[in-house]
């Protein structure tokens, strides 16, 4: 049994057509829809697609002839009955599947490369493919190495910031994203480099010069056993004699007139400004005050010395205590007057607190703080009284000496801070 | 039966098994149930009547519903749209037919200057339910002015939505849909895919505004429409030997383009590569890309590829297979899209 298909009317209202090109060869196999030649018409070159599954028997054409419609075209054996008339034929004519689609594709498809069903299983709608040509690639012409599928990071961010955040090192999906729509911004790498804000993590910084100085020495000082006591002071008759010599050439201050009373006081305990020597177990006194002061300067803490600081009334000691701190914080004070001091005087005060236990420095046996001076409700003269009142520290090398003789010291201190008077009987 | 001689309409939608047509039978379809459904629909149209077009769509149809609802127009496609224009202020539902894409342009001002503004100039008192049957694109071989594609020009105009189909049940429900809408539709036939078959359901509904995710992938969107789908969807499976999944959109309507199906799946692929037939410069890709740019850029793991047909008028017939978009420029970008060598990577005057 055969068929014959004749040519049919193609539109344009044509009575004939020219076969440009069989797709087909005589004896092949061909699938339904499959394109088995391309014919002419008055406007147009169109594939003609296959009416049925089967064997070509006979082609009734050649290329370039011009058929009637209604003229036998092609004659096939139909395939056996219950094929599925979709189905592609067995055995296309590999020269028919060539793309006309691709300028690019001169080559064949691989050879033996049968064609995939035409029915791509991924189509939705009813995008029936049958008889359409196979889709396969031209061979390139330069080796493609094998697709590799990168994951895609979730995080979004602009190609600059990409950019930086590659340079950076920095993984843009452990970034916390704060842009519109979840892209994350130049600001957020700056927050990620920094560490979550929220917790931040410790920061080193090396201890160099001063820093590193103070610690060597601060650590040395807690090798000395010694201890501390205090006393608070009703400092208002000084301050008085500050006020009232306020006015003259080499006018004292506070911190000069406690200065002088420690002078004055240091002759009745000795060994608070002396020096306990472990190598020998000796203790050494020493002649004259050299009166340490703690600055408080930009680079760090320094004690600046007042040399023999007995040979100075209170308002040259002001004057000298002054110089000695400016050259402290200026830098440009001597190695000598930084080394040299034998008591030290710290004014803790100038900090808003009511004092503190200073640490011994090495070589010394006493240490005195002063704290702020504060208007207190203070018994005075049998009653209760706002007075000046201020707390003296002295911390002590209990090598050197006991409690007894440093608080014994401490009250000679007190005492002409609160009556000054004293000290001309001292003096 | 030793032989069996087949008439001449073995093609015709008639004779195909109910649920299977070409695109231009159910377009054909789409037309005759149109006329059934709604007696205010008349087709109008160069040789669609007594001849039954050349492309054999609507043949048949002037026989069934005579020539007062599927009338033969002289050659002048301003007459034809002005005509339309006119029979639609008077309650029609004109679906005209321009034979070809490259004759269109006599019809452009009726267009431009009247379909597309007239619901705006009246203030919504007069509507426009007018659709304008075009078949456009090349490779079928054709002389001049017969393979172009020239959406850009219509989709650039407000007022007037601008669809595609890509397969014989798009081809149907779009069509209908088009037609059921009161706003103008300019309807584009890929004439390259008339003789392509599917299955149509004639129930089935569309609408006029949203793209179609054919086939999901995770690497790379590929967005096309009528005539470059099949090709997309070749080039879908031929990439699938590679192990790279492309996600192909059939964009559908032109105008309004569905930017956030789009958007949606570069948010997923992070790589865009659009396709179509017409030129590149102000053209469907240029507003898609820029689209995605403005709405998805964050997401682009790369810049958009665009695989067009060049800058120059359509070739003649025996050059359009270089000039076409086909599966290999399209591969061809996807590599490029993915940071793979391309044929672009090659040195110039290299063999390609």
């Amino acid at each position: 049994m055969s068929i014959v298909f004749r040519l049919p009317d193609l539109g344009e209202g044509l009575t004939e057509s020219e076969i440009v090109s069989w797709k087909v060869a005589e004896g092949d196999q061909v699938a339904l829809n499959q394109v088995i030649a391309e014919v002419e018409t008055a406007k147009a070159v169109v594939d003609l697609p296959s009416p049925y599954a089967g064997t070509i028997r006979r082609l009734h054409a050649a290329e370039g002839d011009t058929v009637e419609v209604g003229a036998p075209l092609v004659e096939y054996e139909p395939a056996a009955p219950g094929t599925d008339p979709a189905a592609p034929a067995a055995a296309p004519a590999s020269e028919a599947r060539a793309h006309e689609d691709e300028p690019d594709t001169e080559q064949q498809p691989e050879p033996g490369s049968q064609p995939e069903p035409e029915r791509v299983p991924v189509l939705v709608g009813s995008v029936a493919v049958a008889g359409e040509k196979r889709a396969v690639r031209a061979p390139r012409t330069f080796p493609q190495p094998p697709f590799v599928r990168e994951d895609r990071s979730a995080a979004r961010a602009y190609p600059p910031v990409r950019r930086l955040a590659k340079e950076r090192g920095i993984d843009l999906a452990a970034v916390v994203a704060t842009g519109e729509g979840g892209v994350v911004t130049r600001a957020d790498l700056d927050r990620a480099v920094r560490g979550p804000a929220a917790a931040p993590g410790p920061r080193r910084e090396k201890a160099t010069g001063l820093r590193r100085q103070t610690a060597k020495t601060m650590t040395a000082a807690l090798t000395v056993p010694q201890a501390a006591c205090f006393l608070q002071v009703d400092v208002t008759e000084t301050l008085r004699l500050v006020r009232d010599l306020a006015d003259e050439q080499g006018a004292p201050t506070l911190l000069s007139l406690v200065a002088r009373a420690v002078v004055l006081a240091v002759p009745r305990t000795p060994g608070v400004n002396a020096a306990y020597l472990p190598e020998t177990d000796e203790i050494e006194f020493r002649p004259a005050v050299n009166l340490g002061i703690a600055v408080a300067a930009d680079r760090g803490l320094l004690v600046a010395s007042v040399d023999d600081a007995g040979r100075l009334d209170a308002g040259a000691l002001a004057a000298a205590i002054a110089r000695c701190a400016a050259e402290a914080r200026a830098g440009t004070i001597g190695m000598a007057a930084l080394t040299s001091a034998t008591l030290t005087l710290s004014n803790v005060g100038v900090f808003g607190v009511d004092g503190g236990i200073p640490l011994l420095a090495p070589g010394q046996s006493a240490i005195i703080a002063l704290g702020a001076v504060r208007r207190m409700p203070w018994e005075h003269e049998g009653g209760v009284a706002l007075r000046d009142v201020l707390t003296v520290t002295v911390t002590f090398d209990h090598r050197v000496v006991d409690g007894r003789e440093a608080s014994g010291f401490l009250r000679d201190v007190g005492r002409m801070l609160e009556r000054p008077g004293l000290a001309l009987a001292r003096g | 039966m030793t032989e069996e001689t087949l008439a001449p309409e073995t093609l015709a939608p008639e004779t195909l098994a109910p649920e299977t047509l070409t695109l231009g039978a159910a377009i054909g379809r789409a037309l005759g149930d149109a006329l059934d459904a709604d007696p205010d629909v008349v087709l109008l149209g160069e040789d669609i009547g007594r001849l039954g077009g050349v492309f054999r769509v609507t043949d048949g149809l002037q026989a069934h519903f005579g020539a007062d609802r599927v009338i033969d127009t002289p050659l002048a496609e301003a007459a034809i749209v002005g005509t339309a224009v006119g029979m639609a202020y008077r309650g029609a539902r004109p679906v005209v037919e321009i034979q070809f894409d490259g004759f269109v342009f006599p019809a452009l001002d009726q267009v431009v200057a009247q379909v597309a503004r007239l619901h705006y100039r009246t203030r919504g008192r007069v509507r426009m339910p007018l659709t304008i049957r075009m078949p456009y694109g090349g490779g079928i071989g054709s002389v001049e002015h017969h393979a172009e594609s020239p959406e850009a020009y219509f989709a650039h105009t407000p007022g007037i939505r601008v669809v595609t189909a890509s397969s014989a049940q798009e081809a149907y429900s779009t069509l209908r849909a088009a037609i059921a809408s009161d706003d103008p539709v300019l309807f584009l036939e890929p004439k390259a895919r008339y003789w392509a078959k599917g299955e149509v359901d004639v129930d089935a509904t569309a609408d006029l505004d949203t793209a179609r995710v054919l086939v999901p992938g995770r690497d790379a969107t590929l967005a096309v429409y009528g005539p470059l789908v099949q090709t997309a969807l070749d080039a879908a499976a031929a990439a699938r030997e590679e192990g790279i999944e492309i996600e192909v959109i059939d964009l559908r309507s032109i105008s309004p383009l569905d930017v956030d199906a789009v958007v949606a799946s570069v948010e997923r692929t992070g790589r865009l590569v659009v396709a179509h037939e017409a030129p590149a410069e102000a053209s469907v890709s240029s507003e898609l890309v820029a689209c995605v740019a403005e709405r998805a850029f964050a997401a682009l793991e790369a810049p958009p590829e665009r695989v067009t047909g060049y800058d120059t008028p359509y070739p003649p017939s025996a050059l359009e297979q270089h000039y076409l978009p086909g599966l290999d420029r399209i591969l061809d970008a996807v590599d490029r899209a993915l940071g793979r060598r391309s044929s672009r990577s090659l040195p110039a005057g290299g063999a390609r």
